[in-house]
């Protein structure tokens, strides 16, 4: 009885602990780099191809971007700004609106500041390869409208073959 | 024979398995990472300063124009310049036909639902490209003689933006600048009424 223990307490003290270490560690370090890494402003979607797309690097805070899903969803920031309507002429977009003013307001203000970045006002749609025109459209409106925006950027990927 | 099982005791074997840990977690996440490397680039484009606001206000509109028209779901939309009423059901978007002007270009598909047809795409786009270039290089605008008509997409509601992209980026291969997007007359109905959204104050 005794001695079947001893063996026992033997076994316990040889776990090793250090791949455990090293996967946790691991895993830690991965999570952190894809925090980073997945930009939280683009949601993933299939966009069109073009040969004559400039590469963009995402390294300006102030560029608004706009996606556009499929389905006519648009999504800043991974929130959901516009749901199209059944109807589609009968559609409300006021949260768009009020973004746009606001960021008019900004401008207006920055203009006086003196933030040459918020002045260039950088917006950029990326929609999504099947997403109907129309809501690419009506961001172009409300933003010209609303916003006072005179340049846009369309996201598209970059077309090897040419 | 004691004093070498002691020695060997001394030195214990390297143990393999944290590296094998450490490797596949690298190769996990390399893996993963490279899904993220996919190259994304934009289109630079300019929206109009003048349009879309007041239509009426402009002192010296543009008279002269390059219509490149995109109309879904088997609409040839003979008739230009005439969107009239526009339809309150959506149309069937997987093919579009291109028009520059007057002239038929061809069908366009989408590809999500054509996968085979990318290639037929592009090789109307390039066909469109070639037409706008012979009537851009024609057509000098009205408002200044030096510069040329601007270029005007006019693509129907629920033309794919795919098929948007592809003359966009066809009007930048031909160093084509003057790009314009034409208005959508679903949207007049709540701009241009009095019934508008809560900014009834005139946009700068």
């Amino acid at each position: 009885m005794v001695r079947h223990h001893v063996v026992d307490l033997e076994e316990i003290e040889g776990m090793n602990m250090t791949p455990m270490i090293d996967v946790v560690f691991q895993l830690i370090i991965f999570f952190m780099l894809v925090m980073d890494m997945s930009r939280q402003q683009l949601t993933p979607l299939k966009l069109p191809t073009a040969s004559k797309a400039e590469k963009e690097k995402f390294t300006d805070e102030t560029q608004l971007i706009l996606n556009v899903r499929d389905n006519g969803e648009i999504l800043i920031g991974g929130k959901l700004y516009f749901r199209p309507p059944q109807d589609p002429t009968q559609y409300e977009a006021r949260k768009l609106e009020d973004l746009f003013e606001a960021r008019r307001q900004i401008r207006a203000y920055q203009e006086v500041a003196g933030d040459a970045n918020f002045v260039k006002y950088p917006i950029l749609v990326r929609a999504d390869r099947s997403a109907p025109f129309q809501w690419v459209q009506m961001i172009l409106m409300i933003a010209t409208l609303h916003g006072g925006v005179t340049q846009v950027s369309l996201g598209a990927m970059q077309d090897q073959v040419k | 024979m004691a004093r070498r099982k002691l020695e060997e005791q001394r030195v214990p074997p390297i143990p393999m398995t944290p590296m094998i840990d450490v490797v596949f977690q690298l190769l996990i996440f390399f893996m993963l990472t490279m899904h993220f490397k996919e190259v994304e680039g934009i289109l630079r484009t300019m929206l109009p300063k003048d349009k879309g606001l007041q239509s009426s206000s402009v002192l010296n509109p543009e008279l002269q124009e390059i219509r490149v028209i995109i109309c879904a779901g088997g609409d040839t939309r003979k008739h230009m310049h005439d969107k009239g009423s526009h339809e309150k059901v959506d149309k069937d978007n997987s093919r579009c036909t291109l028009l520059v002007e007057q002239n038929e270009i061809g069908e366009l598909f989408l590809t999500a639902k054509h996968p085979d047809r990318v290639d037929q795409n592009k090789t109307l786009y390039k066909n469109a490209g070639m037409k706008i270039k012979e009537l851009y290089d024609l057509t000098p605008s009205t408002r200044d003689a030096s510069k040329r008509a601007p270029v005007i997409i006019d693509a129907d509601s629920e033309t794919p933006y795919e098929h948007v992209i592809g003359i966009v980026n066809i009007c930048k291969e031909h160093k084509i600048e003057n790009l314009e997007f034409a208005g959508n007359p679903r949207f007049d109905l709540y701009y241009g009424s009095k019934q508008r959204g809560q900014f009834t104050r005139e946009p700068r």
